[in-house]
């Protein structure tokens, strides 16, 4: 009964009930077409020689307009340097002299000269993180139709198919040939080519929009209007032996959105990429402060031999042991950032479709945080992997200290300087 | 008993036995990181209780330490995600 004497809690309460109401009735958000791959803008493959063909996917997009908006954001900072900062270059300024202290706690003054990369992961990671988080990210963009569905499905397939299937294209047609050998084709038979369609369309819900310019955007009750794969082929896909006929709804388009632009580390291949340049350089500063073969040591390590057999067999399987562990960081790297990220997308999509516009509004303060905390873990292990790598094994801890990593300290003590008066 | 047992599956299908491992990846993959992080924050409460004014420290490596273990969840959570929609 005391809930009943507190205007403000039942006022809350009809508010969520109001809202519920609403957003069950007008707002209603499909529930979106979930693609861990990242999705390709462009029809066709762009050739880039001897390196292999590019696929200019939507992920990649975006990490060029990250690029593009931290270049601006450094144009615009350096343009004016002023001895007291002031403006965008105080903020700036802030940001950098947190990561310096916080490279300076972790590695110590040795660990300056790994600042560039860390703090480069840290903004890179960051800002595509945060930029994601727009309105336009995976909402905006065009429409892969029903046909070209189909296409890259039947694309995807013709090559496990037994026999092949080769595909000529013509207007709103599709020709289905089966190939049984280098010469001989046959118009592939209505049941084979409609068998193939319907399990490439079954669980796929494709949208229904009205023809209104190029860009669409995905709006509100979009469920309304949409229908599933094998409904579409049923109504609007004609076979006939050797061919497929398409045709659309008067006035509107069907198909499934592709957005222009998605969080670049929801892709598996630009995690992978900064996973590999972190990994690369940890080695690299690795094998230049250690040598190649005290480095080496590491993993392959017969010193314990020394002390009896026992011993030198334990040392020689944790040398292994660490050589596997370096690798597994690489996959570690990835899959963590791609992890997160890729969940806080669903998780987005996931509450939008539940109650739309109110209950996503904590998850986006969520997603700030594990946007941060994410670009964070990802520089300080790498600093971290690049202060262990940058220091000898146990054995030889104090022979390093006077040889090899005296020597290149003392050419930075003038940088390290000059960087302290540069922010002062 | 194994006839019965191939009956069920039968039944079940491959999309049933899918949502069913979906679950499962995610169910087992987030027990493990559960407990830790309640680990991990418990400790760190405990070691903010004895000693206050180390807060700022304490809180970063927890939220750090908390980042590691929900990474072993997310792993999971791929898992799941890939079987359900690949």
């Amino acid at each position: 009964m005391g809930l009943f004497r507190r205007p403000k809690i039942l006022l809350a309460i009809g508010l969520v009930i109001v809202s519920l109401v609403i957003s069950h009735t007008i707002l209603r958000f499909p529930f979106p077409f979930i693609s861990i791959k990242p999705e390709n803008l462009g029809k066709e493959l762009i050739p880039l020689g001897p390196i292999g063909d590019f696929n200019l996917t939507n992920t990649i997009f975006s990490s060029w307009v990250a690029i593009a908006v931290i270049f601006i954001l450094a144009y615009f900072t350096t343009r004016k340097l002023g001895l007291v900062p002031r403006g965008l270059q105080n903020f700036v300024e802030a940001v950098l002299s947190w990561l310096l202290g916080l490279v300076d706690s972790i590695a110590g003054p040795k660990g300056r000269r790994f600042f560039p990369l860390v703090a480069t992961i840290f903004i890179f990671v960051l800002v595509n993180n945060w930029m994601s988080l727009l309105p336009g990210f995976a909402t905006v963009g065009k429409i892969e139709s029903a046909e070209e569905v189909v296409h890259h499905v039947i694309e995807e397939k013709a090559e496990e198919a037994e026999p092949h299937l080769t595909l000529v294209e013509a207007e709103h047609e599709l020709e289905v040939f089966l190939e049984w050998n280098e010469s001989e084709r046959t118009e592939a038979p209505t049941e084979h080519v409609g068998k193939q369609i319907y399990t490439a369309l079954e669980d796929r819900e494709l949208h229904i929009w009205d023809e209104v310019g190029t860009f669409r955007v995905m709006p509100f009750a979009m469920h309304e209007q949409s229908m599933t794969g094998a409904e579409y082929a049923d109504e609007y896909i004609h076979f006939e032996d050797g061919h497929i006929e398409f045709s659309e709804p008067e006035g509107q388009d069907v198909g499934l959105l592709i957005p222009f632009f998605r969080n670049a580390n929801t892709g598996l291949n630009t995690t992978l990429a900064i996973a590999l340049i972190a990994m690369f350089f940890v080695e690299f500063w690795g094998i230049r402060s250690l040598g190649l073969f005290r480095y080496a040591g590491k993993f392959l390590n017969f010193s314990g031999f020394r002390k009896g057999i026992t011993t030198g067999f334990i040392d020689f399987f944790v040398g292994i042991l660490e050589g596997i562990s370096e690798i597994a960081r690489v996959i570690s790297f990835t899959f963590r950032l791609f992890g997160n990220m890729f969940a806080g997308e669903i998780l987005l999509f996931v509450m939008m479709f539940l109650i739309p516009l109110a209950l996503v509004v904590p998850f986006y303060g969520l997603e700030l945080f594990v946007g941060f905390i994410q670009a964070t873990i990802f520089a300080v292990l790498t600093l971290m992997f690049a202060a262990i790598a940058v220091t000898a094994h146990d054995d030889h801890g104090d022979h390093s200290e006077q040889t090899g990593e005296a020597a290149p300290a003392n050419p930075e003590t003038p940088a390290v300087e000059e960087a302290r008066e540069g922010t002062q | 008993m194994i006839e019965l047992l191939g009956l069920i599956l039968a039944e079940i299908g491959d999309e049933g036995l899918g949502s069913i491992g979906t679950g499962l990846a995610m169910g087992l993959g987030a027990l493990g990181p559960g407990l830790g992080i309640g680990l991990l924050v418990g400790k760190a409460m405990e070691a903010l209780g004895r000693n206050p004014e180390s807060e700022t420290a304490v809180r970063a490596n927890m939220i750090l330490g908390i980042a590691f273990a929900e990474a072993v969840a997310i792993y999971a959570l791929v898992v799941a995600v890939i079987i359900k929609f690949v």
